[in-house]
């Protein structure tokens, strides 16, 4: 029923941290999302995409060292495809 | 040096980069990638067992997830979530960034102004997103970004296609003219 508390701890913190990054990253912002999609504001990509490499190196740099292990969702397709077109309509509100 | 937290934006590289950073603290302090709405569908479960306790019996999805080993629970990345509701507070409250708009002007121009459609546009597309989260075993947040870092085929196969077909649906509603609204 429940993670152990310091793992509980961990995910508090790690989600305040990782909610403070994405209210100053601004992609919490309808304009910012609706923007990215009309080519008009580029933050959404910028910030995914420097999250993206910069996190690359270091969870495989983790990962080679048997510090922890990838977590790979798997490729159901039509999951996948089926879950990314009905998450993208409506989107924007 | 102004302090950074009553800043109200920061570059999108340096956030960017402090997520990435946050992902390799994920992974070595938890084992776990960065993602949220496993937690929305753990407390789904978990609401329909506390409601009518049979159901564990009656819908195998129960025996499914106690065969993976990963049973409905309060876990980290529940308190995740948690987490991210007080970061952004705690952010948006130090900056003053705190006057959302009901209606923003861009919705306004296309939809009128009337906040009862908004929040229920936003509340049906919001049950929509979940339900397409939840068929990918991911969101923007799980394979979008924790899944793309973790090359995963299916991560960058849902992210193109989640882009592509958001761009289109933007468009549809949007089109050239709201451009010039955002």
């Amino acid at each position: 029923m429940f993670d152990s508390p310091p793992k509980l701890l961990l995910g508090l913190v790690t989600g305040i941290l990782f909610g403070v990054l994405l209210q100053k990253g601004r992609v919490s912002k309808f304009e910012v999302i609706v923007g990215q999609f009309l080519f008009k504001d580029w933050t959404v990509v910028r910030m995914m995409g420097t999250a993206v490499v910069v996190g690359s190196v270091g969870v495989f740099a983790l990962v080679a060292a048997d510090l922890a292990s990838l977590h790979i969702r798997p490729m159901l397709l039509g999951g996948v495809l089926l879950g990314a077109e009905v998450q993208s309509i409506l989107a924007d509100p | 040096m102004k302090n950074p937290l009553t800043m109200k934006s920061w570059s999108p590289y340096i956030a960017g980069a402090g997520i990435g950073l946050l992902s390799w603290f994920a992974f070595a302090t938890a084992d776990r990638p960065i993602g949220v709405t496993t937690a929305f569908e753990y407390s789904a479960a978990l609401s329909a067992k506390a409601a009518v306790p049979q159901v564990e019996q009656t819908n195998d999805y129960f025996a499914k997830k106690e065969a993976e080993g990963k049973p409905p629970k309060i876990d980290w990345e529940w308190m995740l979530v948690i987490g991210v509701f007080l970061g952004a507070m705690i952010s948006s409250s130090l900056s003053g960034d705190r006057g959302v708009a009901t209606v923003p002007p861009l919705w306004r121009w296309r939809f009128g102004d009337s906040a009862a459609k908004r929040l229920t546009a936003a509340f049906f597309a919001g049950a929509l997103m979940m339900f397409g989260a939840r068929l990918a075993q991911g969101c923007t947040s799980g394979h979008g970004i924790s899944g793309t870092m973790q090359l995963a085929v299916s991560s960058w196969i849902f992210i193109i296609v989640a882009f592509g077909i958001a761009t289109l649906t933007v468009w549809a509603i949007y089109g050239k003219e709201g451009v010039g609204h955002v």
